[in-house]
């Protein structure tokens, strides 16, 4: 009776081996897609504060709070991501959403900055790199969603 | 003509009172993800409401008594016990929310870390609460909070196309990248943040303080039965800005600056500022009134003496009470939980605790020895009692969607 | 053990109509729905606590042959102290809390039963509120205006 038992038990393992790493791919693509939704609306916000600083319809402090608050959540989306151990077939995927989630970071952040006056850069450029980070998140989605 | 006054005094106090921090946050959230298509629960929430607050008004200028008081001789210890703790640690919770959002709107007004607002909140809440009168308490808060009135404004300044809002209004589906318990588990929000459970004790035990009688029902009915609905209004142009705003856009609201955006787009600077304004007021209103509504609820259960029209020394537990309270809340939030994440958790733990609340006052309602004549109509019992099954169904739902999509993750 | 009476025990036939019950002198309270749960109000109307529980004894006349009670020779129980505090807890669920916490407010004291019940007396002379007391002396009156009337 125990070896069958065992027989079982090791069919069952084994079998759950063969489903494994598709279901573990999935759910790591999931988890990758909410991420870079994360970090897009992000990115989105700051276009958006970016927009209204440079029309002089936001104060100063609502602003650096708003970008504060956008800076949290790409950075959340940053660690979601490099949190995730992927399988051989999304590694690839995912070294690019981390590389798209670091520049989403870098170009909110740099939008604190012009906001607070202590950049170098113009709205032009920021809201350029931006656009180039929101661009960038979509693109790795595509090839993740496809 | 003083009577007059009276009335515009109270529905306007109603509508400006009616947004806390739980209907700023789960409408904005919602109307970020789902559009218009959960508006329909709003309305709902704002007719239970409407029923109930005006229920427990009538009971406390009738009877003489505040509903927690007369919920525990009618129906023994044991039921006013268990409704006591539940309304008690969902009321602290929602007063922790909501000293949270005070910190929250003085941070975007001055860029100030919110930690630092943190004590300088819950400490201004306390002292007015120790030295403010109810009725001016009441009054200035609430015509403050009428500056929320901006959403509304911003909303026409957007121009959307309202078309597709009334349509999504009244053809609410599953929008196609949500899946269901997700939409249900924001209706649940959506509901116990409209049905907030502080506020039916809240009421009662003002008509008490403000001394009611008979004759001022009307008054009452004029705050209830025009005021909320307004500002149900109110909470739907706040949930219609983020979905013309926010919902294009991809933004998800995860905090209060985001809530302003759609404000700051339509009308710039001057009208931010009134948001600002009106956020602090409504926020610290629904501090104020659920610190009071912790004391009040003790106080009642145990039979201390209560209320604000006493002087403090007289009512010295009931204060304490929210001395404790008040402390209790502020350090919560120094220990840096996010107030955004405790609203969200407080709107739902108040639709699991809406049965426990709402069920003792229907049946006080409806007692003649405290009611006399004035005892529910029968279309009052009938919507009563359908309303029940709603807040059962609400709340029972409540855990298991919550565990089933990680709090709406 | 069927609670049934054989029809030789019944008092009354089934036709006959019941008898009357008997109508002692005064008001007649139900102890648990008048008196339990209650507020109870001092004399200026403020506020005492709400009977937790009630302490009964044994009636004792000047006679004390144990003749007071009821036919069954049960002693009739009065009431003589209203209770408050933690006795809550214990009649929500078992047991009982030693005499000396017990905080009593006399029988005698009380002048009249209604939706609430009324005390003869000041609330300061009571023994239950002395967490009220305490409190107002060490905690409320020592905070600057708690001793003011609201503005």
């Amino acid at each position: 009776m125990f070896g069958a038992a065992s027989s079982v038990l090791a069919v069952t393992l084994l079998g759950g081996c063969a489903w494994g790493p598709s279901s573990a791919d999935h759910a790591a693509a999931d988890h990758v897609a909410t991420a870079l939704d994360e970090a897009a609306s992000g990115v989105a916000v700051a276009t958006v504060v970016v927009e209204l600083v440079g029309q002089g319809r936001t104060t100063t402090p609502v602003a650096d709070v708003t970008l504060r608050d956008a800076i949290a959540d790409v950075a959340g989306a940053q660690r979601t991501v490099a949190d995730i151990v992927p399988t051989r077939d999304v590694a690839a995927l995912r070294a690019d959403a981390v590389q798209a989630v670091a520049d989403a970071l870098v170009a909110v952040a740099d939008a604190r900055a012009w906001v607070d006056g202590t950049s170098s850069d113009d709205e032009a450029g920021v809201a350029r790199a931006l656009d180039d980070a929101a661009r960038t998140i979509d693109a790795v989605g595509q090839d993740l969603g496809g | 003509m003083k009577k007059l006054f009276a009335v515009a005094l109270g529905v306007l106090t109603a509508i400006g009172g009616f947004v806390d921090i739980g209907d700023l946050v789960t409408n904005a959230v919602v109307g970020a993800r789902f559009g218009m298509s959960l508006a329909w629960v709003v309305v709902v929430g704002v007719v239970g409401i409407c029923l109930f607050a005006q229920m427990s008004g009538r009971v406390a200028a009738v009877s003489g008594r505040a509903t927690f008081e007369i919920i525990r001789e009618r129906l023994g210890p044991r039921v006013g016990g268990a409704n006591l703790v539940a309304s008690f640690l969902v009321t602290m919770l929602t007063l922790t929310a909501e000293i949270g959002g005070i910190a929250l709107a003085l941070e975007l007004a001055s860029s100030v870390e919110r930690r630092l607002w943190i004590p300088f909140a819950g400490l201004a809440v306390w002292l007015v609460l120790w030295r403010v009168k109810f009725s001016v308490l009441e009054n200035a808060a609430g015509l403050l909070g009428l500056a929320l009135v901006v959403f509304a404004v911003a909303l026409f300044q957007l121009g959307p196309d309202w078309d597709e809002l009334v349509r999504q209004v009244t053809h609410p589906s599953v929008p196609p990248d949500e899946a269901a318990p997700t939409y249900w588990y924001y209706a649940v929000a959506l509901f116990g943040a409209a049905m907030t459970p502080y506020e039916v004790f809240f009421f009662s035990s003002g008509a008490r303080e403000e001394r009611w009688t008979v004759e001022d029902l009307s008054t009452s009915r004029a705050n209830v039965l025009v005021g909320f609905p307004l500002g149900g209004l109110l909470s739907l142009a706040i949930a219609a800005c983020a979905t013309v705003v926010l919902l294009p856009r991809g933004i998800e609201v995860t905090s209060l600056s985001q809530i302003t955006l759609p404000v700051a787009l339509a009308g710039g600077k001057f009208l931010l500022a009134l948001v600002i304004l009106g956020i602090v007021a409504a926020t610290f209103g629904a501090a104020l009134e659920t610190a009071l509504s912790t004391g009040y609820t003790l106080a009642q259960f145990f039979g201390w003496s209560w209320g604000k029209y006493r002087r403090p020394a007289e009512a010295a537990r009931f204060h304490t009470a929210m001395l404790v309270a008040v402390v209790v809340g502020t350090l919560v939030l120094l220990t840096n939980v996010d107030p955004v994440a405790v609203t969200e958790y407080s709107v739902v733990f108040s639709a699991i605790a809406l049965p426990l609340t709402y069920l003792p006052i229907l049946v006080v309602a409806n007692d003649p020895e405290y009611m006399g004549e004035h005892v529910n109509g029968r279309a009052t019992n009938a919507l009563g009692l359908g309303y029940l099954v709603v807040i059962v169904v609400a709340s029972l739902a409540a855990i298991p969607l919550m565990v089933a999509t990680g709090a709406g993750g | 053990m069927s609670p049934r009476l054989r029809r030789a025990e019944r008092a009354s036939t089934p036709e006959e109509p019941l008898p009357a019950p008997p109508r002692p002198a005064g008001r007649v309270l139900d102890a648990r729905l008048h008196l339990l749960d209650r507020q109870v109000v001092d004399a200026d109307g403020a506020p005492v606590a709400v009977v937790d529980d009630l302490e009964l004894e044994p009636l004792v006349t000047a006679a004390d042959d144990g003749s007071a009670g009821t036919a069954d020779g049960v002693p009739t129980l009065v009431v003589t102290h209203l209770l408050s505090g933690p006795v809550l807890l214990t009649r929500v669920l078992t047991g009982r809390p030693p005499h000396s916490r017990w905080h009593r407010i006399a029988w005698r004291h009380v002048s009249d039963v209604g939706t609430v019940l009324r005390l003869g007396l000041q609330g300061d002379a009571l023994d239950v509120l002395w967490i009220e007391r305490w409190l107002r002396e060490h905690v409320v009156g020592r905070i600057p205006g708690g001793r003011r009337a609201p503005e």
